[in-house]
């Protein structure tokens, strides 16, 4: 009964007392399985729902879509959980390769399981699509609540950042937000050489700050 | 128990009910939908847009819309029902002054009563927005409509009213079928506009001139004590309108 509770503690203080809580985690050294697992099913429950909600709505004034709508909203929902999976390891190997460049000591497992705890405050905005499947006015308004609650995770990584790795503030918004938008970016632009520039400058910026930091401590 | 946990329990809850809507959602479906017909559908439906317009926006510029009726105190002016899926069925009633609305047998007169039904009352109109059940419409017997209005999307429309005049009606079901008989007043004007996409459209009844081009019939007939107007179109399935004298 008291394992529960604790879940329950960590899991409703992510809300309440987030420092505090994340704190707590990374002493425990929680296992990702459980934030993982909630990860999972909030990313397929959100992609299901903003489509199905999509497809009720085009439904209303042209039937036919209602044929393909249930079998693409569950198409969207495994497509959401799998990008969701990819997205959520691709990114935490860039936060924590940055994090470390910048100086930071932590472990990715830790970084991992916090970054999962994090997307919690999006299963407000999934409940309010999962309405919005029935009544419309819902699903404008998880619509709305999700930008509010991405906000809020961002938020929450770049404290999971700054309570994982012992960065400062500005360390951790450039490991959470900066390079991951950076990286994005290059690669979306630039594809298969995106990679490799990132790559490439990832390796020499790691090396370069290395040597110095090895110079500091002879001298 | 301290904040923490009961926020956690609230956690856990919202997860839970998404994943299980997301899970257990009834899929939308599309009633006696038949594949086969996809494109002799899709020809009937555009052949709607003949005049570049959605179906529901060429009712709203045609000349029903913009008439002008003495409208007593005991009269609707407007009954507008905007259906996703279901049928719509017009009945008699005695003994209800004016109508009454069920969907899937609970009353939703005016009222939001029914969790599958949306319903607003303003002054002397009636708009029900129903996302699938099956709604019946109640009408006194021999009562005047400024304007009924029904868009049953993919649902059929059916039934049989005694209507006075001045009355005017518009039904639209995408997919499904209109069968309705209709009995209007001795002297009554009629003018009827019936149109079947793909399947067939017919109009009998008393006294009718009518004239087919197509898939849409056109019948009318003369009268001194005010017009019933009657607008019908089915993308895909059959319409049949019998108007009777009474």
């Amino acid at each position: 009964m008291s394992e529960v509770k604790g879940v329950l503690y960590k899991l409703g203080g992510i809300f309440i007392h987030p420092r505090e809580t994340l704190e707590l985690l990374i002493q425990e050294q929680a296992s990702p399985v459980l934030p993982l697992l909630l990860f999972s099913v909030l990313a397929y429950s959100l992609g299901f729902a903003t489509i199905a909600s999509l497809f009720n709505w085009i439904a209303g004034f042209f039937a036919p879509v209602a044929v393909i709508g249930g079998f693409v909203s569950r198409f969207a929902g495994l497509f959401l959980l799998m990008a969701a999976l990819i997205g959520l390891l691709v990114y935490v190997v860039v936060v924590h390769a940055t994090a470390t460049i910048l100086g930071g000591s932590g472990g990715f497992g830790n970084m991992l399981t916090l970054s999962a705890y994090s997307f919690l405050p999006n299963a407000i905005p999934a409940a309010f699509l999962a309405i919005g499947v029935f009544y419309s006015g819902f699903a404008l308004a998880g619509l709305a609540l999700g930008l509010v609650c991405g906000i809020w995770t961002l938020w929450l990584v770049t404290v999971s950042a700054r309570t994982a790795y012992g960065t400062d503030a500005g360390e951790a918004i450039i490991s959470t937000m900066v390079a991951p938008f950076v990286v994005a970016a290059f690669l979306t632009f630039l594809g298969t050489i995106g990679l490799a520039i990132i790559a490439l400058v990832y390796i020499v910026l790691y090396l370069w700050l290395k040597e110095r930091r090895k110079g500091g401590v002879e001298v | 128990m301290r904040a923490q946990e009961v926020m956690g329990v609230a956690v856990l809850a919202l997860v839970a009910f998404s994943f299980v809507v997301a899970v257990a959602a009834p899929r939308p479906t599309v009633p006696e939908w038949d594949f086969r017909n996809w494109g002799e559908w899709l020809q009937g439906w555009l052949g709607n847009l003949s005049w570049g317009k959605w179906p529901s926006e060429r009712f709203f510029e045609s000349e029903t819309m913009h008439r002008t009726f003495e409208v007593t105190s005991e009269q609707i002016k407007t009954i507008s029902i905007d259906m996703g899926a279901g049928e719509v069925t017009l009945r008699e009633r005695d003994g209800v002054p004016t109508i009454a609305i069920e969907a899937d047998g609970k009353d939703i007169d005016g009222k939001v009563t029914e969790a599958t039904a949306i319903s607003g009352k303003t002054e002397g109109s009636i708009d029900v927005e129903i996302e699938t059940a099956d709604v019946t419409l109640y009408i006194a017997r021999g009562t005047p409509i400024e304007l009924l209005r029904i868009d049953a999307g993919v649902g059929s429309v059916m039934g049989s009213a005694t209507l006075g005049a001045p009355s005017s009606i518009w039904v639209n079901a995408g997919v499904g079928a209109v069968d309705l008989q209709l009995t209007v007043p001795s002297d009554a004007a009629v003018s009827v506009d019936a149109s079947s996409g793909l399947g067939t459209a017919t109009v009998t009844g008393e006294g009718l001139q009518v004239s087919t081009t197509g898939n849409t019939v056109r019948a009318t007939a003369e009268g001194e004590g005010g017009l019933v107007s009657i607008t019908v179109q089915s993308g895909l399935g059959s319409v049949d309108i019998h108007i009777r004298r009474g």
